[in-house]
């Protein structure tokens, strides 16, 4: 089940992985990327290439809304979930400020069709903190499972579009592209601790609570994907979904929509329909 | 004066103390009720990421300092709560993950109910809730660095006196956050202001009355801020909040420790 989608997993060789250690993580935590961008040669790439890096920034950056969502419910009482939490929002507030570093050395703000400013302003999406705290209030500790699962899939769902942006350039050969494939090589890295805590703490929540796998099945089929696209205008995160979804990478893993919805399957209690709907929320 | 956010990410850092002899802990342990009003500290600084809650959305240019804002101060308070844990675990007191949940479990409806009541305030009074919010950002943050400046007052341990200077320095970057916040958008609305006035006066507790129990929120006040010394911090917290504008006259400190009955 390691090759189901584009996230990197961790070989488990056979073995259960060991519980994911929230203090080392917080201990090895990557602030900026400062150092390691080299913006001078990332001129020249491809106009969709840095549109959709505008739009992975503003989703990388939505981290406080998020948070806000997430705290009203009884997941603010889960001390090891905000305590990783808090070092997930710091490494993707520096991945944001890489993202929007490359696109504007890219192709300056105004040039390209996505208009975000850097560091949108969220917007409101779904329902708000209100109706998230009523609903808490039924939902207990179990929901705290759901929150996993869609922790995990939002990962799952950018980690396509790392893919092609890191792959599809790689070919040409030519110097931004190979700049820009180093950067997002080191941003999946990055990212790759995140959907490993996700994914682990989301299965074993899953598994061993029902109730919890049908609040995640409830959750996933109503949030908007990608879960910050409040803040991205809506031609953007169209442009995002079909660049992500409509990708086919080399080998049988299929286009990113069918691999997408092995990955969403994966979590215990995940149902075919319930990755179906996610992934017509992104294609909408 | 301006607080510039993005001079604040690029140096926020995790507080340090590789460089402490925390080991002279072993050889000079605190007493028992100061490790007591330590174990409340890191608590405290643990729940910190929770007041996220607070935070609302509003269109405002300003609203992406404010969350860039709280994203390195959620991590640099964590981190508050590590260095005060490391210190506690120099004297066989461990603080993990799931303690600080069982502690968090016990609020119960009220704190439940919080997050609607001020969604609902928020949406009442739009705008103005930000400068609620900033302002009890405000007087937390400058309650934090008068908590840990009386303790290693009071304790004379040097070790546990640099570190808890490292922490308030971090503090006073909170500070410094919160009121260029709170004092624009004050100055900006008399309603902000009475709205301000009306829930600090009304509402404000010391840092951690909603999560710890009452008798631990007694315990802290009265070793760290009684007696004439405390009285005098205490009063120069008010002076700061009511420095505000509009929020002339406010001593919600000094009420709190009245309420609490702190001997002055
Ligand atoms: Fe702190
Ligand atoms: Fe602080």
């Amino acid at each position: 089940m390691n090759d189901t989608n584009g996230a990197v997993r961790i070989p488990t060789s056979g073995a259960r992985p060991a519980p994911f250690d929230v203090r080392d993580f917080a201990r090895t935590a990557q602030g900026s990327l400062r150092a390691s961008l080299d913006l001078d040669a990332v001129a020249g790439l491809p106009a969709a290439a840095a549109r959709t890096l505008r739009t992975l920034a503003v989703l990388e950056g939505a981290t406080m809304a998020h948070l806000r969502n997430v705290l009203v419910t009884p997941t603010h009482k889960d001390a090891r979930v905000t305590a990783f939490l808090v070092s997930w929002a710091y490494e993707k507030y520096w991945i944001a400020d890489a993202l929007h570093l490359i696109a504007d050395a890219a192709a300056p703000a105004g040039a390209s069709t996505a208009e975000s400013a850097p560091r949108a302003p969220a917007r409101e999406t779904g329902r708000g903190p209100i109706r998230r705290a009523l609903a808490g209030f039924g939902q207990g500790p179990d929901v705290v499972g759901a929150h996993l699962a869609l922790g995990f899939v939002d990962d799952l769902v950018l980690d396509l579009a790392y893919e092609r942006l890191g792959a599809a350039e790689r070919a040409d050969g030519v110097d931004a592209a190979v700049v820009l494939a180093e950067a997002v090589a080191r941003i999946r890295a990055v990212k790759a601790r995140h959907t490993r805590f996700f994914e682990a703490e989301a299965a074993g929540r899953l598994t061993a609570s029902p109730r919890s796998a049908r609040l995640a099945r409830r959750e996933l089929a109503r949030s908007p994907w990608p879960l910050g696209s409040g803040s991205v205008a809506a031609d953007d995160r169209r442009a995002f979904a079909r660049f992500a979804l409509g990708h086919r990478a080399g080998g049988a893993g299929g286009t990113g929509a069918e691999r997408l919805a092995r990955g969403i399957r994966s979590l215990p209690g995940i149902d075919a329909r319930t990755a179906a709907r996610v992934i017509r929320r992104l294609e909408a | 004066m301006a607080f510039d956010i993005d001079r604040y990410t690029a140096t926020s850092v995790s507080v340090n103390w590789s460089d402490l002899d925390l080991e002279s802990f072993r050889r000079e342990p605190l007493p028992e009720p100061s490790l007591r009003t330590l174990r409340y500290m890191a608590d405290v600084e643990y729940h910190t990421v929770c007041y996220t809650r607070d935070l609302l959305t509003t269109p405002s240019h300003r609203e992406a300092d404010v969350s860039a804002f709280m994203t390195m101060w959620n991590r640099e308070e964590f981190w508050h709560g590590e260095a005060l844990a490391a210190v506690l675990a120099m004297h066989d007191i461990t603080v993990d993950y799931d303690q600080l949940k069982a502690s968090r479990l016990k609020l119960g409806w009220k704190d439940r109910l919080d997050p609607i009541k001020q969604s609902v305030l928020g949406g009442l009074v739009g705008h103005d809730f930000v400068a609620v919010h900033m302002s009890w950002g405000a007087a937390n943050e400058w309650s934090a660095i008068t908590a840990y400046q009386r303790m290693a007052e009071l304790e004379e341990h040097p070790v546990l006196a640099e570190l808890l200077r490292r922490i308030a320095k971090q503090e006073a970057r909170h500070v410094a956050f919160y009121t260029s916040q709170a004092r624009e958008r004050l100055a900006a609305s008399t309603r902000a202001q009475k709205v301000t006035r009306f829930a600090l006066s009304r509402f404000w507790a010391p840092v951690g009355s909603s999560i710890m129990e009452p008798d631990e929120v007694r315990h802290v006040m009265g070793h760290l801020m009684s007696g004439a010394e405390g009285r005098r911090a205490a009063r120069k917290v008010d002076d700061s909040i009511s420095g505000m504008p509009g929020l002339g006259g406010l001593t919600i400190v000094q009420d709190a420790l009245d309420r609490l009955g702190v001997a002055a």
